[in-house]
């Protein structure tokens, strides 16, 4: 059997930049939300946790929209990046971005809310501005969280399958992600490299699970 | 803690130490205390004053005869007794005032004290405290 | 010379009280807000840290202006020159003691400086680990060092002892006072323990309900009966025992703990954990050569 490892391959760099790209957008988010009491709040909120609720269906049909070149985001990242939306893999990493959100934000915000306001007081009366005291009290005494966040995030976008199907679709080596190869695969007959790809995204998502789960039970114990 | 409300009538002083007398429901009473006219301003003929003692500081006499250094003693009916096993508490009615002693249940035994019973209270004048105001 | 004047509105359970307090405080004093819990003490303290922004009202401290709404100047938490010691300490779980004591200093070392203030609480040996492995005691030592490091003109104690037992409460009065003249600061403490407000401050402001009901030296503020008896103590009930028609009360009065036997009536009001004046005439004692 000649396997293609490329939706493989495609798959964990897709989950590794948005990911990261994540993590960018997601801590100021969550440091916002914990500290914040406007009465914005609970509206940024439920947009944020949305994806968790919706058929992935249907975040994917109205990104497909918005993506599309007569869609206001979809216009601008062509106009000025020269970067198409839809069925490409730019589209992915943006839609994956939206779609895995609130698994990284929300474990940030429970952590930052579970510390004490006091931490960010006494950082602030020993002169420290917020952002030090940010990186270097609030987000150290978060770790288990960043960490819940980052492998949620990693995990989900893994195993994300409708929302790639509607605003990728099925572009080897740019849209082709191993779920959607899988799916694939089984509808051609091919059971037996269904089998491959499924067991090897079992085996990944099982060893992340259990490293995260040891690394954690360290953390907690350190402090 | 007992209390009784009077009057200070009169205060004679050596050094620091004054006795005041204070006269209240109708008796005399005299207080020994480490303060004169000077280091504390309300001892002054005519001012009202609280005398302060506490229960466990007074004693009972009963058909008393011959002599006695104890200034302060006024008499008293025996309103309620409440004996324990070594004190026993005794309440008095002083003109209509309540106040309390604390004495050895021995001692209500020896004088045979009874409810109704006519008796003097007694107090030594070092253990009366002056309280200007209240709690 | 230190002076507030500030109002909020103050959102309690019980509804909204107006915090509305106006004092000064002289350089180099030990004054202590004495009040209920809820009553405002800790927003006063949170205030004057520019924790907490009041609705109007302005602070001066030495001359410096910190706060006027009139004028539209609020200098951040970090611009004023103020040591702050929370109640939950506020330690940095994630920094050695030595760190979370560097961390004040803003990115400058000062070895000598943080050596001396480690050495001063007993923390050398300690300088390494980690707060949470630390006894409540010496959490209290490390945040009170903490909040020096930046050599405050004010500093800021948010019921420190509240958390420790006795003996730690009493060891850690005294140090509390010896760094507060050494220092030379301006302490404000937050306390309801009247044994530790006698020990410890020079100047008491009580509060209630948001307003300052009474503000003057301990004796001033509570010494307002007017007593002969010339033995009066402070101290706090520690038990309560019925023995026959009498109860004996243990009474922690400094370092002692003295008992005296009360009547039904005198304990009516009273519980363990109480701040009582004890008062006995000076005829009573007998005083013998150690």
């Amino acid at each position: 059997m000649q396997l293609d490892w490329q939706p493989l391959w495609l798959t964990f760099k897709l989950a590794a930049i948005t990911t990261f790209l994540l993590l960018l957008l997601g801590i100021p988010l969550a440091w916002w939300l914990a500290n914040s009491r406007s009465r914005l709040k609970p509206v940024a909120e439920a947009i944020i946790s949305l994806p968790i609720v919706l058929p992935p269906s249907v975040l994917g049909f109205y990104l497909l929209l918005a993506f599309s070149p007569t869609g206001f985001p979809g216009r601008i990242f062509n106009e000025y990046f020269n970067l198409p939306l839809v069925f490409s893999f730019t589209g992915l990493v943006v839609g994956s971005i939206i779609y895995s959100l609130p698994f990284m934000v929300q474990p940030l915000q429970a952590g930052l809310e579970s510390l004490p306001s006091s931490l960010t007081e006494a950082s602030y009366t020993l002169g420290r501005t917020k952002i030090e005291t940010l990186f270097r009290v609030l987000l150290p005494n978060i770790r288990p969280a960043l960490l819940t966040g980052i492998v949620l995030a990693f995990a989900h976008t893994i195993g994300e399958f409708g929302l790639v199907l509607m605003i990728g679709g099925n572009i080897p080596g740019e849209t082709q992600v191993v779920s959607i190869a899988i799916y694939h695969e089984v509808e051609s007959l091919n059971y037996q490299s269904a089998h491959v790809y499924s067991l090897v995204l079992l085996l990944l998502s099982f060893l992340i699970l259990l490293s995260v789960y040891l690394i954690n039970k360290r953390l907690v114990k350190t402090f | 803690m007992n209390r009784l409300a009077g009057v200070i009538k009169s205060i004679t002083t050596e050094k620091d130490i004054s006795l005041v007398t204070v006269s209240a429901t109708g008796e005399t009473f005299s207080a020994l205390i480490i303060d004169t006219p000077q280091t504390a301003a309300y001892l002054k003929p005519n001012q009202e004053i609280n005398m302060v003692f506490k229960e466990t500081e007074m004693a009972i006499g009963k058909n008393l005869t011959g002599g006695l250094s104890l200034r302060n003693r006024f008499a008293a009916t025996v309103q309620e007794i409440t004996a324990g096993t070594v004190l026993s508490r005794i309440i008095l009615d002083f003109k209509g005032h309540l106040l309390c002693a604390i004495i050895t249940t021995q001692s209500v035994t020896d004088l045979q004290l009874a409810v109704g019973d006519s008796v003097v209270g007694l107090v030594k004048t070092n253990e009366i405290s002056l309280m200007e105001g209240s709690f | 010379m230190i002076q507030i004047k500030v109002r909020k509105t103050l959102q309690m359970a019980a509804g909204a009280t107006d915090l509305a307090v106006n004092f000064k405080l002289a350089p180099g004093s030990f004054c202590t807000l004495y009040g209920k819990s809820g009553v405002g003490k800790t927003t006063i303290l949170k205030i004057l840290a520019g924790l907490i922004q009041p609705d109007e009202g302005y602070i001066t401290v030495n001359g410096e202006v910190w706060l006027d709404t009139n004028k539209n100047i609020n200098l951040p938490p970090q611009q004023r020159k103020i040591g702050f010691v929370f109640q939950d300490y506020a330690l940095f779980p994630n920094m050695t003691v030595r760190e979370n004591l560097q961390y004040a200093l803003n990115g400058k070392t000062n070895k000598p400086l943080i050596d001396d203030l480690l050495e001063r609480a007993s923390l050398q040996q300690l300088a390494n680990r980690k707060p949470l492995t630390l006894s409540g005691g010496q959490q209290q030592r490390v945040a009170l060092m903490r909040a020096l490091v930046r050599q405050p003109q004010i500093l800021l104690l948010d019921e420190p002892l509240s958390a420790l037992d006795l003996e730690m409460r009493q060891a850690l009065q005294t140090e509390i006072y010896h760094l507060h003249k050494s220092f030379n600061t301006t302490t404000l403490l937050v306390s309801h323990q009247l044994s530790e407000i006698y020990r410890l401050s020079d100047y008491i402001i009580s509060l209630e309900n948001g307003k300052i009901m009474a503000q003057g030296t301990p004796n001033d503020v509570f010494g307002q009966t007017r007593l002969s008896s010339k033995i009066q103590l402070v101290g706090e009930i520690l038990s309560i025992r019925e023995n026959g028609v009498v109860f004996i009360l243990d009474i922690l009065v400094g370092n002692n703990i003295i008992k005296t036997v009360a009547t039904a009536e005198e304990i009516q009001n009273l519980q363990p954990g109480d701040q009582v004046k004890v008062f006995a005439k000076a005829f009573n004692p007998i005083v013998q050569k150690l």
